[in-house]
C-alpha cells in the first residue's frame, strides 16, 4: 500500500508541476466540442436529432481526447527511463500497474466529464445529462478504458513510435467497451426501451474485470525488455 | 566461503516479483563467486546481441567492462540487473547483496527534485528517506530542491547515482558513470563503490565506460567484450593486454 500511495503521489506531484496532462485534455475537450458545434450547427440538424446524438458524441471525444492525454501521461515514465528506476525498486510490479491505473482513472474521468460538460453547453443539452445513472455508467466505462490504455501505454512505452502506436492498438480493443457505453448512455440519455440494459451492464462489467486483471498478469511482461 | 544462492530477486532488500519464475534463475546451489552467468545470450529482433556469454565475478572485485559501441556492454548490464530477460542462460548472485544498477539515462523522474526521487525511492524499497548527511555527501543537498531537468547533466548524473545508492547497494551494476563527471566526482564515487563493495558483505561492482584513462586505477580486474563474448579477461592475460586489445579494436 505504501508503494502504490507513493506511486501515486509522483503522477500527481508530475501533474502538479508541469500541469500538462489536464490542461491539454481540458483544450482538447473545449476544442472538439467546439469544432462539433459549429459542424453540427452548420448542417442543419435538428435539435432532437442532436440529442439522439450526443452520446455517441460524447464517447468519441472522450476516447480521442484521453487516448491523447494518456500518451503524454507515460511520457513522465519513459523519460530519463524513469520506469525502470521504479521496476528496479519495486516490491511487486502489479502495484506499478493498479497505481497507472488509478492516476489514469483520475485524468480521464476529468477529460470524460468535461467533454460531457462542453457538448451539453454547445449542443444545448440540459445539465440534468449529469444524472446519477448517467455518472455510474461513466465511471464504470472510464474504468475498463483506464485499465486498457494503462497495458497498452506500458505496452509501447519504450518504442518511438508510441505515440502512433497507443490509439492503434488501444481504439480496435476499446469497440466492445466503447459500444456498451454508446448503448447504455443512450438508454439513459434517451428514456428508450431498457430491453438488454441488463446485458450491457454485464458487458461493460466484464470488460472491465477483463482489462483489469489482463492487465495485472500480463503488465509486467509488457514492461520489461 | 560458499555462500547460499536465492533466487535472483534477494538482491533487493526486498524480493522482487519482476524477476521471480524467471526461467533463467537457476536452482539454489553454491557457489563461490558473487556473480555468475552462464551462456547468457539475447537478441533483438535480427540482431544477437549476446552470444553464449560467460562470467564470473568475486567477492570484492572491481571490474571494468569494455567493449566498443554495440558489443553488448548495456544489454548485459540490463540482464544482469533483472530489467532485461536474456533468451537462454542462467545467472546468480550471492543473497545476501543489495543490487544497484544504474543505465545511461538517470532512471529518474526528471520533473521532480531529487529529493522527491529519494522519497520516492526509499518509499519502494521500505528504507527510510536519506537525510542531510547523506546529500552533503555527495554534494547535493543546496540542490535537493530543485527538479532534476533544472540540474546541469554532470548534476543529473551524480542525483542519479545518489537515488541509486540511497539504500547502500554493494551489487553495483554501472553503465558509463563517469560520462558527464567531473574527476573529483568520479575519485568519490570509486571511494564510495569501493566502500560498498569491500570488507565483510562481500559485494562486487561491474562498470562499463569507455572512460579507461580516469577508471583504469580503480579496476581490479577488466573485461573486454567483443561480439556479444567476454573476449579477453585481465585474470588470465593481464590488465595491460586486454586494455592494449581494446585500444587496437577502437583505432
Amino acid at each position: 500500500m505504501r508503494s502504490i500511495l507513493a506511486l501515486l503521489r509522483k503522477d500527481l506531484l508530475n501533474e502538479l508541476r508541469h500541469r500538462e496532462v489536464l490542461s491539454l485534455l481540458v483544450g482538447l475537450a473545449i476544442l472538439v466540442a467546439l469544432i462539433l458545434a459549429i459542424g453540427i450547427n452548420g448542417a442543419f440538424i435538428s435539435p432532437e436529432a442532436v440529442r439522439k446524438l450526443y452520446p455517441a458524441l460524447i464517447w468519441v471525444v472522450s476516447v480521442l481526447i484521453c487516448t491523447i492525454s494518456i500518451g503524454k501521461s507515460f511520457e513522465y515514465e519513459a523519460a530519463g527511463q524513469a520506469i525502470d528506476g521504479v521496476l528496479l525498486r519495486l516490491d511487486q510490479v502489479w502495484q506499478l500497474f493498479l497505481a497507472k491505473v488509478i492516476s489514469n482513472y483520475a485524468v480521464v474521468a476529468v477529460g470524460h466529464f468535461t467533454a460531457m460538460l462542453m457538448l451539453a453547453l454547445f449542443f444545448d443539452v440540459p445539465l440534468t445529462v449529469f444524472s446519477v445513472p448517467m455518472v455510474v455508467v461513466a465511471l464504470l466505462v472510464l474504468w475498463g478504458y483506464a485499465a486498457l490504455a494503462t497495458l497498452i501505454s506500458a505496452l509501447t512505452v519504450r518504442s518511438s513510435l508510441r505515440s502512433m502506436l497507443l490509439p492503434l492498438l488501444l481504439l480496435p480493443l476499446l469497440f466492445p467497451l466503447l459500444f456498451g457505453a454508446i448503448e447504455l448512455s443512450s438508454v439513459i440519455m434517451l428514456g428508450s426501451s431498457p430491453q438488454g440494459v441488463s446485458h450491457w451492464l454485464a458487458l461493460v462489467i466484464g470488460l472491465d474485470l477483463l482489462y483489469s486483471v489482463c492487465g495485472l498478469l500480463l503488465f509486467e511482461h509488457a514492461v520489461r525488455d | 566461503m560458499a555462500a547460499p544462492l536465492r533466487r535472483y530477486s534477494s538482491l533487493l532488500p526486498r524480493p522482487v516479483s519482476l524477476l521471480e519464475n524467471s526461467r533463467y534463475f537457476m536452482s539454489a546451489t553454491t557457489i563461490e563467486n558473487a556473480l555468475s552467468a552462464r551462456s547468457v545470450s539475447k537478441r533483438f529482433r535480427r540482431l544477437e546481441v549476446l552470444r553464449e556469454l560467460n562470467l564470473e565475478i568475486g567477492s570484492g572485485e572491481l571490474v571494468l567492462l569494455l567493449g566498443a559501441n554495440g558489443a553488448g556492454k548495456t544489454t548485459l548490464l540490463r540482464i544482469l540487473s533483472g530489467l532485461a530477460r536474456p533468451d537462454s542462460g542462467e545467472v546468480q548472485k550471492i543473497s545476501r547483496l543489495a543490487l544497484g544498477y544504474q543505465g545511461h539515462a538517470p532512471q529518474a523522474y526528471l520533473g521532480l527534485s531529487l529529493l522527491e526521487n529519494l522519497q520516492l525511492a526509499a518509499a519502494l524499497l521500505g528504507i527510510a528517506t536519506p537525510e542531510k548527511d547523506y546529500l552533503d555527501s555527495w554534494e547535493l543537498y543546496d540542490r535537493r530542491a530543485a527538479a532534476l531537468q533544472e540540474l546541469s547533466k554532470g548534476l543529473q548524473s551524480r542525483a542519479a547515482l545518489a537515488v541509486t545508492f540511497a539504500h547502500d547497494p554493494n551489487c553495483l551494476l554501472l553503465d558509463e558513470p563517469s560520462a558527464s563527471l567531473d574527476d573529483r566526482s568520479v575519485i568519490s564515487l570509486f571511494a564510495r563503490i569501493k566502500q560498498s563493495i569491500g570488507g565483510v558483505r562481500g559485494g562486487f561492482a561491474l562498470v562499463a565506460t569507455h572512460d579507461l584513462n580516469r577508471l583504469l586505477p580503480f579496476a581490479d580486474r577488466v573485461l573486454l567484450l567483443e561480439s556479444g563474448k567476454v573476449a579477453a579477461d585481465s585474470k588470465s592475460s593481464g590488465i595491460e593486454n586486454v586494455v592494449a586489445r581494446y585500444r587496437e579494436g577502437n583505432r
